[in-house]
């Protein structure tokens, strides 16, 4: 009797919780209505809130530009959220945490043509094609105004909806510091130097080629050397960051995987590249990569750093902190001149998260973005880099070089070769979003692990890449 | 017990009678006990119908919700890379260190169990890293084995070895990732040490005492007395050995690599479970399910053998 | 019978310096780690870079320490996180699972044995199995990034393991007293409250001590549920700073905030180490 009333308990109790287990969803409406009367009114009210990864550059801008935003909309308060850890996944935590706790997600969100694929996809962005379309309609947007090449990299695919505003151009630059160029090449005339500099100092000049990088570099090599520097490293080059392997890679001919989705990994042009990235380890200019040590130029050690970040961080490292010149020039081109030299590029904007309550008064802030004025606060506020209006080309005569230039800083490299740029694409011939970033995340951990090592290694780790991305490809769900 | 003749008001009658004179009885005890039932019903049956449903369903968390039936279970063993790396590196560790942490605490514990001076010092002595948060004592053991900057090879090179030939301990791709994971679980050996203390003062001291007279050295009475008398603590520890370290996350803090270790050397179970719910840009957490359901599967079937063969366990005060 | 005086022979005596010798062994071993941790937190930036990596720095400093209290790193916030949590469930778990074993020593109820064997039960259960519906469920009460997640769930009795210890205590006290009292008409819980609960004093300390050592040291609880610096705990932090502190200046930092973490649950092992390591061996009695 007693176990008899239990399993009926137990059946009751079970039955309940099992019809009360599907849980809430969050779909937020794709099916939107645009209101654009509220671009025209600077008086309307409202408060947004902008999520921005927690670099401290990415601070500085957005402070610049809400500032300025702030003198067109002065009604509108604007908050900021550092995005802790790892940007995309917190978001998604967001998200999830959204339906019941409103106003976790921001507005607006910072992304980049690297990482806005994931986000696109499990639909955190909003598409934003509606409001480009209307706003070109009202005469509120010019799209001739951009980089068209830039502004594409914004969309889906790179080739369909809008979801990402680009805010700048952005290309790889090599950061210097001039101090020790100087210092080292003190004595040598300009036919004996290594490379062309530029006009009245010894640091290069745009253009140089990846031979002549290697040649200056065997020159520092010897002077730290011989000038109690033995344990430094010369370049940060972060090979395994997805800008600069791309562009070694596609200059090399290795495409890693094919419009027919075929992964060409393991094959004579992708090992061509990696033993060219090898031979600066060898060498000890770079750093081996997956371990602790690094050529730390921002710390003064390093003489050369390969990123896009902008000019003015590293003046603010160097020159202002600890009293380096610094300069900087264009990315070596890898088969020269004549050969196919490419450099990595990339785009960096906002977007609007799709959960946003406010999408009109969000919209007024990206377009503002966009704007002169916008592109202009965002320079001021540090970004030093081609901007995405093609208005604003001119490093010397705008906002975002005419300072730096002013002091002698080669701005001019951010300019230097746009037909070589080339973004990084390699995962989208294989339609499937949700493995974009497990590709590249394979591909860098291929670099990590056979850079620095022996021969051996270094094939058996390319082939196991190569095996790696078919069964990713193939096991994608 | 009677059957009960429920025909008629006077069936009934007396039902109710009992119900409520059941009622009266224990109301106060269930008054106790409530905290606990609605801690159990909340926080632990429903979440735990959840993620068996979870295990069937595509969960991401926001969005989707798609019932996929099998499907998880038809990746986990069929095309999921990770999942015979995982529970290899899994078994090995759990058949690595259980035996080796059992019988080293156990013999501690007989050392300092001794009646000789000083040994309640020791005893203090070895259970202090036991009281060192996890977090510190990970890290520490991660700076002292580090490859070029750690105080290990250091060590190891003053004795002689060759700079090549330095292990690199956490960061290698082979056995001696493990090997340093069992190095640093040793440091923590106390714990166990105390918890044997309790059984060996169990054993009547009556049995020593005769087993001297007849002759038996120490090693003897050691095999023959001391551990059959204590094999119920034995089997305790033995199975909760198991299980604990077949959910091992100290990985996470230690391995390169974000937990898995160069090479997937140390990438364990519990680490696979979080990545999946919780990495990456998105949450599964109907696979993550499908895998914790496997685990527990894996810890039941270990239960039940380890349970049926379990004859050699003593209880009781018998002779 | 007289019995014979043991008598200590040279093989003992030499037996017994050999286990000696290997208990001091291992107790150097044991300890080193943590003077090692010591030292270097006491070093500056650059001589814990060297190589080969020195034991004792020539120049001490506590530089390390300055920087861990001053204002710019989070480190005494994360100790505050940590101490809320901490002082909740340390007056929680001992109360509710006292509560909960005097029920099921003290009283009689339907159901009594069916409902423990359910709850030693759910022992068995692992952890991951339940973490992601509890997660959910949280995520639903609008926890995101909270300590509630982390002391909540304890008010419904602490934990199994809690309830079963202060039930063997509890069954080991004698039931005269509780007799007594209830002929003089005291309810069940004026019973449990000012008799039974001042008898486990010594089982509550072992809980409470027990407790704060556990949660000073949880790490996979606040890793899932707390999100931004301003909420995470000592455990959390330390191991997130770590991550930043990649520049090899900086070990002596991490290595006195892990010397500063190991403080608090030193000085209470130091307090009351009797009372804990003979509460652990009582444990071990389950059997």
């Amino acid at each position: 009797m007693k176990r008899q009333l239990f399993k009926a308990l137990a059946i009751i109790v079970s039955a309940f919780l099992l019809v009360g287990c599907t849980p809430r969803l969050n779909n937020p409406e794709t099916n939107y209505d645009v209101n654009l009367d509220v671009v025209s009114n600077y008086e309307v009210e409202g408060t947004l809130k902008v999520g921005i990864t927690s670099i401290y550059t990415e601070r500085w801008l957005i402070d610049a530009l809400i500032e300025e935003y702030n003198q067109v909309y002065p009604n509108v308060e604007v908050k900021v959220d550092e995005v802790q850890g790892a940007y995309n996944n917190t978001l998604v935590g967001y998200w999830q945490a959204e339906q019941n706790t409103p106003g976790i997600m921001p507005d607006i969100l910072v992304s980049n043509s690297t990482d806005m694929h994931s986000i696109i996809e499990n639909g955190i962005l909003l598409d934003l094609q509606k409001y480009v379309d209307e706003s070109v309609k009202a005469g509120l947007l010019d799209l001739s105004d951009f980089h068209e090449d830039y502004w594409k990299l914004g969309q889906e695919n790179f080739n369909g909806d809008q979801y990402v505003l680009p805010r700048s151009a952005d290309r790889v630059v090599t950061h210097l510091n001039q101090t020790l160029f100087e210092t080292i090449f003190k004595d040598y005339s300009d036919d004996e130097l290594p490379f062309t500099p530029i006009e009245g100092t010894k640091v290069p000049a745009n253009g140089w080629t990846w031979q002549e990088f290697m040649d200056t570099c065997e020159v520092i090599r010897k002077w730290y050397d011989d000038n109690g520097r033995k344990e430094q490293y010369l370049v940060d080059a972060y090979f395994d960051w997805e800008p600069i392997f791309n562009a070694i890679f596609r200059s090399e001919g290795a495409e890693l995987i094919d419009k027919d989705q075929n992964v060409l990994v393991d094959t004579p042009e992708v090992k061509k590249s990696v033993e060219l990235m090898n031979e600066c380890i060898e060498k000890r200019y770079v750093a081996p990569p997956g371990t602790s040590v690094q050529g730390n130029y921002e710390g003064g050690q390093g003489i050369m750093l390969f990123n896009s970040a902008y000019a003015q961080r590293f003046y603010t490292s160097l020159t202002i902190d600890q009293q380096y010149d610094y300069n900087l020039t264009t990315f070596p081109l890898i088969n020269g001149e004549e050969g196919p030299s490419y450099i990595g590029a990339g785009v960096a904007g906002y977007a609007m998260a799709s959960t946003s309550r406010n999408k009109d008064l969000a919209w007024t802030f990206l377009l503002f973005m966009l704007s002169k004025d916008g592109q202009n606060a965002l320079a001021s506020g540090g970004m030093t880099t081609l901007p995405i209006r093609k208005d604003l080309e001119d490093p010397a005569t705008n906002v975002w070089g005419k300072n730096l230039m002013d002091k002698g800083i080669n701005m001019s490299a951010y300019t230097y070769g746009t037909e070589r740029c080339v973004i990084t694409d390699y995962y989208l011939n294989t339609g499937k979003p949700n493995i974009y970033n497990d590709l590249m995340t394979r591909v860098s951990e291929m670099l990590n692990t056979s850079l620095g090592r022996d021969e051996a290694t270094r094939s058996q780790k390319i082939a196991e890449c190569q095996e790696y991305l078919e069964y990713l490809i193939e096991s994608a769900r | 017990m009677a059957k009960l003749n429920f025909a008629g008001k006077n069936g009934i009658k007396h039902v109710w009678g009992l119900v409520k004179k059941t009622v009266k009885d224990s109301y106060t005890g269930w008054l106790f006990v409530l905290p606990l039932v609605i801690g159990l019903l909340v926080f632990t049956f429903i979440p735990m119908f959840q993620s068996l449903m979870y295990c069937f369903y595509e969960y991401d968390g926001v969005r989707v919700f798609r019932f996929i039936g099998f499907e998880n279970f038809v990746y986990m063993f069929t095309v999921d890379r990770d999942v015979p790396v995982v529970i290899a590196n899994t078994f090995l560790w759990t058949i690595l260190s259980v035996p080796v942490n059992l019988v080293l605490s156990y013999a501690f514990a007989l050392f300092v169990n001794m009646k000789t001076k000083g040994m309640r010092f020791f005893r203090i002595l070895y259970y202090l890293p036991v009281v060192i948060p996890g977090v510190v004592s990970a890290l520490l053991w991660k700076d002292v084995f580090d490859p070029v900057y750690g105080i290990a090879n250091s060590f190891l090179m003053k004795m002689g070895v060759a700079q090549s030939s330095l292990p690199r301990w956490f960061e290698s791709e082979d056995f001696m990732a493990m090997v340093s994971l069992l190095l640093m679980s040793l440091w923590g050996i106390g714990g166990g040490m105390v918890l044997w203390l309790a059984a060996l003062k169990a054993v009547p001291e009556s049995l020593y005492e005769s087993a001297r007279l007849d002759g038996a050295n120490a090693f003897v009475r050691c095999f023959v007395i001391t551990i059959p008398m204590c094999s119920a603590m034995i089997f305790y520890n033995l199975l909760m050995s198991i299980i604990g370290s077949l959910q091992n996350f100290t990985t996470y803090i230690v391995a390169p690599n974000s937990g898995k270790g160069n090479g997937n050397s140390l990438y364990l179970y519990a680490v696979k479970i979080y990545n999946t719910a919780f990495s990456g840009y998105k949450f599964e957490y109907g696979y993550a399910s499908a895998l914790a359901w496997f685990l527990f599967l894996i810890i039941a079937v270990l239960t039940v053998i380890l349970f049926s063969t379990s004859r050699w366990v003593y209880y009781g005060e018998e002779n | 019978m007289l019995r014979e005086r043991k008598k200590c022979t040279p093989k003992k005596a030499v037996s017994l310096t050999i286990i000696y010798f290997f208990m001091i062994l291992f107790a150097v071993v044991l300890l080193f780690p943590y003077v090692f941790m010591i030292c270097k937190s006491l070093m500056t930036g650059t001589e814990a870079a060297q190589i080969p990596v020195e034991l004792f720095p020539k120049k001490p400093t506590v530089s390390a320490y300055g920087k861990i209290f001053s204002s710019e790193n989070s480190y005494m916030l994360y100790t505050f996180n940590s101490f809320k949590i901490i002082v909740f469930n340390v007056i929680a778990i001992p109360f509710s699972a006292s509560l909960v074993a005097y029920g099921f020593s003290k009283t009689k109820f339907f159901g009594k044995n069916v409902l423990f064997a359910v709850m030693l039960s759910t022992m068995m259960l692992p952890t991951m199995v339940l973490q992601i519906p509890q997660f959910v469920m949280f995520m639903s009460f609008g926890w995101y990034d909270s300590m509630w997640p982390l002391t909540i769930p304890n008010l419904f009795g602490g934990g199994a393991a809690n309830i079963f210890l202060i039930r063997q205590f509890m069954r080991g006290i004698p039931n005269s007293l509780d007799e007594a009292a209830k002929i003089d008409g005291a309810n069940a819980f004026i019973r449990y409250l000012y008799i039974t609960l001042p008898l486990c004093k010594a089982i509550i300390i072992f809980m409470m001590v027990t407790t704060f050592i556990a949660y000073w040291s949880d790490f996979y609880g606040p890793l899932i549920y707390l999100k931004t610096p301003a909420k995470f705990t000592l455990a959390i932090g330390i191991f997130k700073e770590s991550e930043q502190l990649v520049q090899l200046d900086d070990k002596p930092v991490l290595m006195a905030s892990g010397v500063f973490m190991t403080i608090f649950p030193a000085i209470l092992f130091g307090f009351f180490q009797k009372e804990l390591i003979e509460g652990v061996q009582m444990t071990g009695l389950k059997g």
